[in-house]
């Protein structure tokens, strides 16, 4: 039967949350090609990679390569076109830096054309037609593509994917024979970060603070949130902020949400103390549900939040963590 | 050591945009156009070094018509040595693979060592063509740069990813593709305008394929969000109702 790979993005040996969206996107693709889905990625191996089968792929093929655990593409690049490169006639990414980085270069080795960052995905006859965001955000554009096998990468949260049956999948280890190019690039240090925590682009539900927030120390009011929020739905709950928070230096650029950060699109976002200027909407503005607190009434992230409060936040966040964690 | 800064003209995304009724495009007739962003701080990573003296030559480069000149006369002004437009005609009917393949193709005769680009460009936001081109070059690459530094025949550059900050090493040649970075780009010096007129541009004719496959069917405006509810209510009344909210929603 054809075959449709889906990368399965992982880290430290954890499957990413992203992990069974893009299995379920790649699965919408090989309903319409007619094909199964393998799933497919490399690394220390987790331990629960054969509940894939119930988001579904067929069976999972992984290469258990610690190399492989670097954020680095060529590697990938080199394993993917050597075990399907022949035979494979669609390969899905989830849009993230390392499945963006990974798309075009097996792409470029099938020579294809290839689609980044798919919100929405149909078929015509043998064209896939994909709608992306442009011009950060603003704008969103529909495409045709004929080209096979089909490579695209999916935008983070942007498919709703069912779960089917609690079928399991066999996991296969593959071996690759690496080419010494493969691994020409070299982490030679990592200043890892002291916690684990959730990325904004794989967390739910996305609490940010901005300038209002007043200091580095009063993001802690946001972690408490986070906390109490993770506590009552079982859910991945992750901090963010704005660029004027993170130019102040009081959150890294890993949680800036925006033109020049990341795009997330949670089931929640909550914007405390931001304006909501137009290159953070281009970040989050896709999210289902969006709160708002600002002292401002009149600040434009109101236009299009589904629920605002008007009031200072020093106020208002406490005590919604407190009622949050008494009524738990 | 010789480099190249990749830089393309896109529309100004810092204000909003319209589209055409018929949807064949965003509507152009009152649009700012910039060097694409994260261009500007590869860019800037470049002439840094060249500052430094670790470069001999800085070359801008784009594929474009002509309007699109004014991007390189820019980087010129800025200080880069001289640039190069590979000419096609309708640069946006050019896909990833297409844009990357000309630049290759071009690339392949000149004794370059480094290659800066923009993790993305702001317009197709693609964050294809690097990629394309170190493939297609057989050269190491990494995007999502904040910094770098040229070390005898090795590139070092600071990235961040989902474990912490990284140094990583490519031996050159090699291709650095730089997000927001962590120094602010330059602004072009008055002497550098008046310099920059005197400094070449170089059209080459594409090879090859200058139409791409993927084929673009429309554009539209996201769906409009509806302002929701704003309450102005008292404390901690307000807080109550952010709580009603949350559970209608099924959110908590
Ligand atoms: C090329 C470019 C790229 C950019 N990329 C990004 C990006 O990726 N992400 C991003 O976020 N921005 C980005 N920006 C910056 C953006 O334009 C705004 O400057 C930034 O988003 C503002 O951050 P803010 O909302 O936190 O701050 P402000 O705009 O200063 O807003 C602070 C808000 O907090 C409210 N406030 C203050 N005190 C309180 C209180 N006690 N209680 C309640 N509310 C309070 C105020 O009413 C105000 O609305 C970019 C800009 C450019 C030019
Ligand atoms: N037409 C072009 N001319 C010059 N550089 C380009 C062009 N298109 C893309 N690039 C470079 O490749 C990067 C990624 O572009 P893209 O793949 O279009 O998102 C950009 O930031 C530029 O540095």
């Amino acid at each position: 039967m054809a075959m449709v790979v889906a990368f399965v993005e992982s880290l430290q040996g954890e499957l990413k949350g992203v992990a069974r969206e893009t299995v379920g996107v790649a699965r919408k693709v090989a309903d319409a090609l007619n094909a199964e889905v393998v799933a497919f990625g490399g690394g220390r191996k987790p331990s629960d990679l054969e509940t894939l089968g119930s988001a579904g792929a067929a069976k999972v093929i992984w290469v258990e390569d610690e190399r492989l655990d670097h954020f680095l593409g060529a590697p990938f690049a080199e394993a993917l076109q050597q075990l399907f490169g022949e035979d494979a006639v669609a390969f899905v990414f989830p849009a993230t830096r390392l499945g963006k980085e990974l798309a075009p270069r097996l792409a470029a080795r099938l020579r294809v054309p290839m689609l980044t960052d798919v919100i929405s995905l149909s078929f015509e006859d043998q064209a896939v037609v994909v709608e992306k965001p442009l011009y950060a955000g603003k704008v969103i554009g529909t495409f045709k593509l004929e080209s096979r096998p089909l490579v695209l990468s999916h935008r983070p949260k942007a498919f709703m994917v069912e779960a089917t049956d609690g079928t399991t999948a066999p996991v296969e280890v593959a071996q690759v024979n690496f080419s010494d190019g493969a691994f020409a690039a070299k982490v030679v240090e990592v200043r890892a970060k002291d916690d684990r925590e959730v990325d904004v682009q794989d967390a739910d539900i996305v609490v940010s603070g901005g300038r209002g927030m007043g200091g580095p120390e009063n993001f802690k009011l946001l972690y408490e949130l986070a906390e109490v929020l993770t506590q009552r739905t079982g859910k991945k709950v992750a901090v963010g902020a704005s660029r004027a928070a993170v130019d102040a230096g009081w959150m890294p650029h890993s949680h800036q949400v925006g033109q020049t950060g990341k795009v997330v699109s949670p089931e929640l976002y909550m914007a405390i103390g931001i304006s909501g200027a137009l290159q953070h909407l281009a970040g989050m503005r896709t999210s289902r549900v969006i709160v708002a607190i600002n002292k401002d009434p009149e600040a434009p992230i109101f236009k299009l939040s589904d629920f605002g409060v008007v009031d200072d936040l020093f106020k208002v966040v406490p005590e919604l963590t407190k009622r949050l964690r008494e009524e738990a | 050591m010789r480099a190249i800064a990749l830089v393309k003209k896109v529309p100004d995304t810092g204000i909003p945009l319209k589209v055409l009724p018929d949807g064949s495009d965003i509507d152009r007739s009152s649009l700012q156009y910039v060097m694409s962003p994260y261009d500007e701080y590869a860019l800037e990573a470049a002439l840094r070094l060249k500052d430094a003296g670790k470069l001999t030559e800085l070359i801008a480069l784009t594929v474009g018509d002509e309007g699109s000149e004014d991007v390189l006369r820019t980087a010129l002004a800025k200080g880069a040595d001289r640039a190069v437009r590979i000419q096609v005609e309708n640069p946006d009917a050019l896909d990833g693979l297409r844009t990357a393949e000309r630049i290759a193709a071009w690339l392949k005769d000149q004794d370059v060592q480094v290659v800066f680009a923009g993790k993305e460009a702001v317009d197709d936001a693609a964050a294809q063509v690097h990629f394309y081109l170190a493939e297609f070059l057989g050269w190491p690459a990494v995007s999502y740069a904040v910094d770098c530094e040229l070390d005898g025949d090795t590139l070092h550059l600071e990235r961040e990813t989902d474990r912490g900050e990284e140094t990583v090493a490519l031996p050159l040649p090699a291709i650095v593709a730089f997000d927001r970075a962590r120094f602010e780009p330059r602004l072009p010096s008055l002497r550098g305008i008046m310099q920059a007129k005197r400094k070449p541009i170089d059209r080459v004719e594409p090879q090859g394929e200058t139409r791409g496959a993927v084929v673009r069917v429309k554009v539209a405006l996201p769906p409009a969000r509806e302002a929701g509810t704003v309450t102005t209510s008292e404390f901690p009344q307000n807080v109550e109702e952010l709580i009603a909210f949350l559970k209608e929603k099924k959110l908590i």
